[in-house]
C-alpha cells in the first residue's frame, strides 16, 4: 500500500478543487446567464479536455510549460520554480483537465434557476454579490456539490496527463493511479489490487453519497 | 420633454422610444395614489414597458421620472439600476425564493436593517397582507397561489416603494379568489400615496380597478385616459377593437349641418341600395374634411331596442340574426335593413330578452349624441 | 439561509486546514534517480544498501530510458540518469545537460520468457519460435518498444538476425518499457516475449515463467551508461560513486549484469 502516493493524490485533488472552485463557479454562472454570439465556442473550449486524449493535453502542456519552452524558462529564471515534473506542474495540468467536470454541472445548476429570481432580488435591493451568495448559490448548491465531488474523484484517478507531465516521481508526482501502474509492472499484483480496490470503493462511495445528498437537498425545496 | 413634476412631486412620468430589441414607443403619466392599467393583447409591449420602469430593461431612448427622481434619462446618460430605485414589482409568477420561507422572502427587501429589525418588519408586512403567523414560516411550495401572491406583494411593499408595479396579477387567480385580490388592490390604492401600474390583458378588471387606462398594441402607446373616456372616444379603430367596442361602422363625412357644432355623417354599408344611405346628425369637432372616409362607434348605452310597431322617424329597422343566451345575459346580433352589412351587437339582460329570437324584427333607436367619429387610418 | 453559509464556511476551513498539515511532506527534495526499467529490482537493492550505509534517502523512478532522456531534455528534475543505452547519455551530454559524458556501469542481456502453459518453449535460439510462427501456435509476442526502449531495440535486432522480424511483426505487442514487457510476456495474454535477464532473475518474476538467454552475438551489446545531470546535489554524486563499489557491483552481478572492464 503506497501511502505516499495516496496522500499525494488526495492533496492534488483537494488543491485542484480549491483552485478551480472559485473560477469555475464564476465561469459556470456567467455561461448560464449570458447568451452572446460566441458562446458555443466558449462552451466547446470548456468541454475540450473531456474529449481530448490526455496525451494531447500532456503534449501541449509539456511544450508550453516545459523547461525548454519560453514560458517555462522564464518562470524558472524569475521564480526558480519549474512548471513540469513537480506538484505545481501536476496541479496546473489537473486544473485544466478538470474544467469540464466542474464548470458543466455548475453551469447546469445555475441554468436551472429561473431567471426572474435574480431580477426579483435586484428589484428588492440586493446587490449582484448578495444575489449570488443568498439566492443563486444556495439554489445551485446540489449541482455545485456534485461538481466538486466529481472533480475530486476524477483527479484521484487521473493517469494520462500525470504520466506525461509528472514523471512518476515518488512523493512529488507519483499519484495513486501511477503507483498502481508501477506496481503491476513490478509484479506486485497484490499491492496493485489493494490500491485499485481502495480507489474503486472510495470513488463509488463519494459519488454515490453526493448523488444521495443532492437528491435530499432537492426534495427539501 | 418636461422636467420632474413639481406640482405633485409624486407622479410617474415616462417616455420611451426604441426600435431594438423590440419596438416600444409612447409616453404615459400617473399621479400619486392613481392606479394606471396597461392593457393590450399579448406581445403589445406591456411587460417590456413595465421592465423599463423597474430598471430591468434599458431603453434605447427614454426617460423615467418618479416622484421627482430621474430614474432613467438616456439623453443624459442616467440609468439607475433596480437596486437604486425604490420600486415594488410583483411578478406574474411571483418569483418567490423557493429555499426561503415567507418571512425570509419579505426580509430580502429589508437587508439594510439589522437582523432582528428585519424579521420584525417582515412580520408586519405579512400581517398587513393577511398571512397568519403559521403561514409566514412556510416555504412558498407549501403555500397556495393566492398566499404566494400576498407574500410577493408584502415583499414589494417592504421596499417602501415610490412606484408599485403589478404584472398580470389576475392571470393565475381563479374566479373565487379574485374578490380577495380586488380588495387588496383597492386597499393598496387607498393606503399608498404612490402611483400604481398594473399590467393586464383583462379589460374588464382594468376598467373596474383603474383610474387611468393606457392602451398598447405592437409596442405603441395608442391612447391613454380614463376608462370611460377611452370607451366613449377611442382614438381609432384599433383602439376601439382593443377595448372591446363592438359596434363600429364605416361612414363618410358630408360636412357641417344646419345646427352649429353638428355635422352630417353618411352611414355607409357594403353595397349600394335602392334608397340612399342614411345620414346621421352628430357632433362636429371641426377636424374633418368633406368627403373624408371614417369609422365611427357608438357605445351600447346609445343603442335602444324598440318594438317594431313603435318605430319612429330616424329609427332603423333591424332583424335579429342570432341570439345567444348565456345564463343571465344574451348576446344578440342584429342586421340593419337600411345599411347592408352593418351589424349591431348588443349584450342584454332582463325581460327584454324574451322577445329576441332569430328572425324577430325590431326597431333600433340610436342616441346620436354618443356617436364618436374617428378618421379612417389603418391602425 | 444562514445555516447553509455556516456549513459551507466550516467545510472550507476544514479543507484548508487539512492541506496545511500535509505540507511538511514536501519540505526536502531527496536526490532523484531516473533508472532504466530493467534495473528495477537490482537498483532497488543497491539503493537500500546505500541508504543503510549513508543514511541518505533516495528517490527512484523507473521507466523507459528513451522517455527519461526526453524528459531530462525538457528540464525534468532528475539528478542522476541510469540508462540502458549509451547513445541516450551521449545525446544529453551533447545537449549540455550533464556534468560529463558519464560512465559505463553494467552490460545487460536479453532472453526469451514464456509463461507456464504456453505452447512456446523457452528456446533462446528461436528455433521453436520459428516453428510456432509457421504452425500458428504463436498469436501474440511481447517486446519492449524499439523506438525508445533499448531492450526493445536489441530484441528487434535479435529477431532480425534470426530472420523472423518480418513474419513476427504482425504478432508483436509492445511494452512501454522492459518491465511492462515482462508483465505482458508472463500475464498469459501473450504466448511469451523477450525480456531482460535482470528482471528474469528477480524472484518475483522468475516464478512467473521459464527463461532462456539469447546469444549475445545476435544483437548490439546492452552497454548501460549512467551520468549525473548538471547541478546534481552531493548526495546524488555519492550514489553515483557507490554504484561502482564492489558491494554494489556484487548485487548487480547477482542480477545477471556483466561488469564493464575498465
Amino acid at each position: 500500500m503506497d501511502w505516499q502516493a495516496l496522500i499525494l493524490s488526495l492533496e492534488l485533488a483537494a488543491a485542484t478543487l480549491l483552485v478551480l472552485l472559485p473560477t469555475g463557479l464564476l465561469l459556470g454562472r456567467w455561461l448560464a446567464r449570458t447568451g452572446f454570439v460566441g458562446k458555443p465556442w466558449i462552451e466547446a473550449l470548456v468541454v475540450l479536455p473531456l474529449v481530448l486524449p490526455p496525451t494531447v493535453l500532456g503534449y501541449y502542456l509539456l511544450v508550453s510549460m516545459g523547461g525548454a519552452s519560453p514560458l517555462g524558462a522564464w518562470v524558472q529564471q524569475a521564480f526558480g520554480v519549474s512548471l513540469t515534473f513537480n506538484f505545481l506542474g501536476l496541479l496546473i495540468a489537473s486544473v485544466i483537465f478538470n474544467v469540464p467536470f466542474l464548470v458543466q454541472p455548475v453551469q447546469r445548476a445555475f441554468e436551472a434557476i429561473p431567471a426572474n429570481l435574480a431580477e426579483a432580488a435586484a428589484v428588492s435591493g440586493l446587490s449582484a454579490w448578495q444575489t449570488f451568495w443568498r439566492i443563486e448559490l444556495p439554489l445551485a448548491w446540489p449541482g455545485v456539490l456534485s461538481a466538486c465531488v466529481l472533480t475530486f474523484v476524477h483527479t484521484l484517478g487521473e493517469f494520462g496527463v500525470v504520466l506525461m507531465v509528472g514523471g512518476s516521481i515518488p512523493g512529488e508526482t507519483k499519484t495513486i493511479a501511477i503507483s498502481i501502474y508501477d506496481k503491476v509492472q513490478s509484479f506486485d499484483l497484490a499491492g496493485a489490487n489493494q490500491m485499485a480496490l481502495l480507489l474503486l470503493l472510495f470513488s463509488l462511495g463519494a459519488v454515490g453519497a453526493s448523488f444521495f445528498a443532492s437528491a435530499r437537498l432537492a426534495v427539501r425545496r | 420633454m418636461s422636467g420632474p413634476d413639481l406640482k405633485t412631486g409624486l407622479a410617474l412620468v415616462v417616455e420611451v422610444e426604441q426600435a431594438h430589441p423590440m419596438p416600444l414607443s409612447g409616453s404615459l403619466r400617473c399621479d400619486a395614489g392613481e392606479l394606471l392599467a396597461l392593457v393590450g393583447p399579448s406581445g403589445a409591449g406591456k411587460t417590456s414597458l413595465m421592465r423599463v420602469l423597474a430598471g430591468l430593461m434599458r431603453p434605447q431612448h427614454g426617460r423615467v421620472a418618479v416622484g421627482g427622481e430621474v430614474w432613467c434619462d438616456t439623453a443624459q446618460g442616467i440609468f439607475w439600476p433596480p437596486q437604486r430605485r425604490h420600486v415594488g414589482l410583483v411578478f406574474q409568477n411571483y418569483a418567490l425564493m423557493p429555499h426561503l420561507d415567507a418571512s425570509a422572502n419579505v426580509a430580502l427587501s429589508l437587508l439594510h436593517l439589522p437582523r432582528a429589525e428585519r424579521l420584525k418588519q417582515a412580520r408586519h408586512w405579512l400581517d398587513h397582507v393577511g398571512l397568519s403567523t403559521e403561514q409566514q414560516a412556510r416555504r412558498p411550495a407549501a403555500l397556495s397561489g393566492g398566499q404566494q401572491q400576498r407574500v410577493a406583494v408584502a415583499r414589494a411593499l417592504a421596499r417602501e416603494p415610490k412606484l408599485l408595479l403589478l404584472d398580470e396579477p389576475f392571470s393565475a387567480v381563479d374566479q373565487m379568489n379574485r374578490q380577495g385580490l380586488y380588495r387588496l388592490i383597492a386597499d393598496l390604492r387607498r393606503e399608498l400615496a404612490i402611483p400604481i401600474v398594473l399590467v393586464t390583458h383583462d379589460l374588464n378588471e382594468a376598467r373596474m380597478l383603474a383610474d387611468r387606462l393606457v392602451v398598447m398594441d405592437k409596442g405603441q402607446v395608442l391612447q391613454q385616459g380614463s376608462p370611460a373616456h377611452i370607451h366613449n372616444a377611442p382614438r381609432n379603430a384599433r383602439v376601439a377593437d382593443l377595448v372591446g367596442i363592438q359596434n363600429r361602422f364605416r361612414g363618410e363625412w358630408l360636412g357641417p349641418a344646419a345646427v352649429p357644432g353638428q355635422g352630417l355623417l353618411r352611414w355607409t354599408g357594403d353595397a349600394a341600395t335602392a334608397a340612399p344611405a342614411p345620414v346621421l346628425t352628430v357632433r362636429d369637432k371641426g377636424k374633418l374634411e368633406v368627403g373624408q372616409l371614417l369609422s365611427w362607434v357608438i357605445p351600447s348605452d346609445g343603442i335602444r331596442l324598440v318594438e317594431a310597431t313603435a318605430q319612429q322617424a330616424g329609427d332603423f329597422s333591424a332583424e335579429v340574426v342570432a341570439a345567444r343566451h348565456l345564463g343571465e345575459i344574451t348576446l344578440a346580433t342584429l342586421c340593419v335593413a337600411e345599411v347592408p352589412g352593418a351589424e349591431l351587437v348588443l349584450t342584454l339582460s332582463g325581460a327584454q330578452r324574451r322577445d329576441l329570437v332569430a328572425g324577430a324584427r325590431v326597431a333600433v333607436r340610436l342616441d346620436l349624441g354618443l356617436v364618436h367619429v374617428m378618421p379612417q387610418r389603418s391602425a | 439561509m444562514p445555516q447553509f453559509r455556516r456549513r459551507l464556511a466550516s467545510s472550507l476551513a476544514v479543507v484548508a486546514l487539512s492541506l496545511t498539515c500535509l505540507l511538511p511532506l514536501r519540505a526536502q527534495t531527496p536526490p532523484t534517480v531516473a533508472a532504466a526499467a530493467d534495473l528495477k529490482f537490482a537498483v532497488e537493492e543497491v539503493a537500500a544498501l546505500f541508504e543503510k550505509q549513508s543514511g541518505q534517502k533516495l528517490r527512484l523512478v523507473f521507466g523507459s530510458s528513451g522517455n527519461f532522456k526526453t524528459q531530462i531534455l525538457q528540464g525534468a528534475p532528475f539528478h542522476m540518469y541510469m540508462s540502458a543505452d549509451e547513445g541516450f547519455v551521449y545525446e544529453l551530454a551533447d545537449a549540455g545537460k550533464t556534468e560529463d559524458r558519464g560512465r559505463l556501469y553494467a552490460v545487460g542481456r536479453i532472453g526469451i520468457m514464456v509463461p507456464p502453459g504456453s505452447p512456446l518453449k523457452p528456446d533462446g535460439e528461436f528455433k521453436d519460435l520459428a516453428a510456432a510462427l509457421k504452425d500458428g501456435r504463436l498469436q501474440k509476442f511481447a517486446i519492449a518498444n524499439p523506438d525508445h526502449a533499448p531492450y526493445g531495440a536489441r530484441a528487434k535486432e535479435s529477431l532480425q538476425y534470426a530472420g523472423l522480424w518480418n513474419t513476427i511483426q504482425p504478432k508483436l505487442v509492445f511494452g512501454e518499457n522492459i518491465a511492462q514487457t515482462a508483465q505482458f510476456a508472463t500475464s498469459g495474454s501473450t504466448q511469451g516475449g523477450i525480456i531482460a535477464l535482470s528482471l528474469a532473475l528477480a524472484p518475483a518474476v522468475a516464478k512467473t515463467g521459464s527463461f532462456q538467454l539469447i546469444p549475445e552475438s545476435w544483437h548490439q551489446p546492452l552497454k548501460q551508461r549512467m551520468v549525473l545531470v548538471k547541478g546534481a546535489p552531493p548526495a546524488a554524486k555519492a550514489f553515483y560513486e557507490f554504484i561502482s563499489t564492489p558491494a554494489a557491483q556484487a548485487i548487480m552481478v547477482r542480477y545477471g549484469f556483466a561488469m564493464p572492464k575498465d
